[in-house]
């Protein structure tokens, strides 16, 4: 298994004033499987592409188990991208396809074809081997090149926007199959997404990217409860904010008083206070409670949306089918805000 | 209604053979002139049949053999030539951006919108500084001003619906640079090279006025030849070697309609035949 670092790597495309991607640091444990997730144009696919020695380094240093492979070229370094529109050789078969890689190394025939067979029957394409790529579809594709990524046995593995082309039930079945191919070949994986479900679906990391600079690299978790900015937090989907003023385990905002737990490392002073709409409950309790009108209501399915107004900011909450009292909009309720669910964040 | 569209309309077969009769009809005496012996209005067929013109092209004196290897020769060379430079030349301006790429792609055009006399007339003056006048190298050079810019011009429209990811994706399976540019990159473009390549071949094969002005009347080839048999009023030889004359064009014809048509590249010949 083969770890990945990236010591202060910079892309500088020729012609363009601006760094696509600028001091970035990243750590990638052996048989990890990690997210770079951003917007679109963030230096994402950039960075992907200077761990697989197609895009060189303008400035730092790429090293694989600690040894430095800046200067290795792309076909030398047993890393094995797989794009997002998966690019099969279209004047090849599917088995020649998978082959290629094999080919390109010198493997006798027979044990190519052996070693071709045994892996699309792991990606449920046995008996596909003959036939063109023009026949299949986009989740067959996909698979192909899955295939002919793995039949390598790369010692990284490096995904381009897995799920981004396939239909919902068609995701779900990439996803296991990504997950189990992790599993069973333990090739360190990282993949690039700009949809943060993608990555909390998919990754043990998520390194979050925003104009080619790392802003937080944790455990997906963290990024819905801890985030480390505003823009962070409304990225993935956290659009409770409000700003207000801390003191000790107190922080005043618009809405009133507000108590929050005492060990968050933020000091005192403007911050802005955070809380995820599943953590609302549509109760009153001893604190944190509020009675506010309610603006909106939408039925989820599973839960039912309440939007409410808190000053300038429209808040969402959400109540679970079960515990909604069933209010309707323009109704007051009472909305508790548990301590322990609050997340701050210095301004 | 789908159905009824399907099915041969009287119409079209009218219209397909009235296309046929004009297209073909003019070339059946040239067909027929190079078996007779003499031939004389109102005769629908020649009075006395002979094959006079083909023992004159056979005879190694009179120079039709030799203008038919100088035409070939020639046109080889610049073929050759032309895929040499136009097909780098077209990858980089089907696939990158860069400072002056329209200044470069108006240059290329140039000698395709400035008429060639003008053009030639300047260049054989210097060409007679440098002694390239009156030698086949010569006229191989000026070959190549309407070749390259064709064989460019083809070849970027190629490029530019040609994905070069695949070439990193084959780099990232191993790959090295030699084996990705004939395993990869050279299938893709291939009918667009053949394409570009037998037309470069026939500008060169057909070329008249370039050969004859830096040529100067001694690089001899087939079409100065066969200027020379029209303008004698000779029909008996001058159709003999209009047909070998026609022969390169014809053979192309069918060769991309047969090989090429439906391929990849969008360089679909001329349908299928």
């Amino acid at each position: 298994m083969t770890s990945i670092t990236l010591k202060n790597i910079a892309k500088v495309y020729e012609g363009c004033k601006v760094a696509s991607v600028e001091d970035f640091n990243l750590e990638i444990g052996p048989g990890e499987l990690v997210a770079f997730l951003g917007p679109s144009g963030c230096g994402k696919t950039t960075t992907l592409k200077m761990i697989a020695g197609l895009h060189s380094v303008t400035d730092g240093d790429v090293l694989f188990n600690g040894v430095r492979v800046n200067d290795v070229k792309p076909e030398k370094r047993e890393v094995v991208m797989v794009y997002q529109n998966y690019l099969l050789f279209p004047y090849m078969n599917v088995a020649e396809n998978v082959g290629f890689g094999l080919r390109m190394r010198k493997v006798p025939k027979p044990e190519i074809d052996r070693r071709v067979d045994e892996i699309l029957k792991l990606v449920k394409l046995d008996g596909f081997g003959s036939r063109s790529p023009a026949q299949l579809s986009g989740g067959q594709k996909q698979r192909v090149a899955l295939a002919r990524a793995l039949v390598i046995r790369p010692k990284i593995l490096l995904l381009d926007e897995p799920l981004a082309n396939l239909d919902a039930h068609l995701r779900d079945e990439m996803r296991d199959l990504i997950l189990s191919i992790h599993k069973k070949f333990e090739v360190t994986t990282v993949f690039v997404t700009h949809d943060q479900e993608e990555a909390v679906l998919l990754a043990d990391r998520i390194a979050l990217i925003f104009d080619g600079k790392l802003v937080q690299y944790s455990p997906s978790k963290d990024f819905y409860e801890r985030p480390a900015s505003e823009r962070i937090a409304r990225f993935f989907g956290n659009g409770n904010i409000i700003g207000g003023i801390k003191k000790g385990t107190s922080v005043s905002t618009a809405l009133g008083e507000c108590t929050v737990m005492p060990g968050l490392e933020v000091a005192d002073g403007p911050v802005s206070l955070l809380i995820r709409p599943e953590s609302i409950r549509l109760e009153r309790s001893g604190v944190n409670s509020f009675l506010m009108k309610i603006q909106k209501k939408i039925y989820m399915g599973t839960y039912t949306r309440y939007t409410i107004q808190s000053g300038d900011e429209e808040w969402n909450t959400t109540g679970e089918s079960n515990d909604a009292p069933g209010y309707e909009a323009g109704d007051k309720a009472w909305f508790t805000l548990p301590p322990e669910k609050i997340w701050l964040i210095k301004r | 209604m789908e159905l009824e569209e399907n099915k041969a309309n009287p119409i079209h077969w009218i219209m397909y053979l009235g296309i046929l009769v004009a297209v073909i009809s003019p070339l059946i005496p040239q067909f027929v002139w190079p078996f007779a012996k003499s031939w004389f209005f109102p005769d629908v067929l020649p009075s006395v049949w002979g094959v006079r013109a083909w023992e004159y092209i056979g005879n190694p004196n009179n120079q039709v053999l030799e203008a038919v290897f100088n035409s070939l020769i020639i046109a080889v060379i610049v073929t050759v030539i032309s895929i040499l430079l136009g097909v780098p030349a077209g990858r980089a301006l089907g696939m990158y951006r860069f400072r002056g790429k329209g200044l470069i792609e108006l240059l290329i055009l140039a000698p395709s919108i400035i008429p060639s006399l003008a053009v030639t007339m300047g260049i054989h003056v210097i060409f007679i500084r440098l002694g390239l006048a009156d030698t086949m190298f010569g006229v191989i050079l000026v070959h190549l001003i309407p070749t390259i810019p064709y064989m460019t011009i083809s070849m970027s429209g190629v490029f530019a619906n040609y994905d070069p990811d695949f070439e990193e994706q084959a780099k990232s399976l191993g790959a090295s640079t030699f084996k990705t540019f004939f395993l990869i990159t050279l299938p893709a473009v291939f009918p667009g090279i053949v394409t570009g390549a037998m037309f470069a071949f026939l500008i060169s094969w057909e070329q008249y006025l370039l050969t004859v002005l830096i040529g100067g009347g001694r690089v001899l080839t087939l079409p100065l030849l066969l200027f020379s048999f029209a303008s004698s009023r000779d029909n008996t030889l001058t159709s003999a070697l209009s047909i070998i004359f026609l022969l390169p064009a014809i053979l192309i014809l069918f060769f991309t309609s047969k090989f090429l048509s439906g391929k990849s590249s969008g360089m679909g010949g001329f349908g299928n035949i």
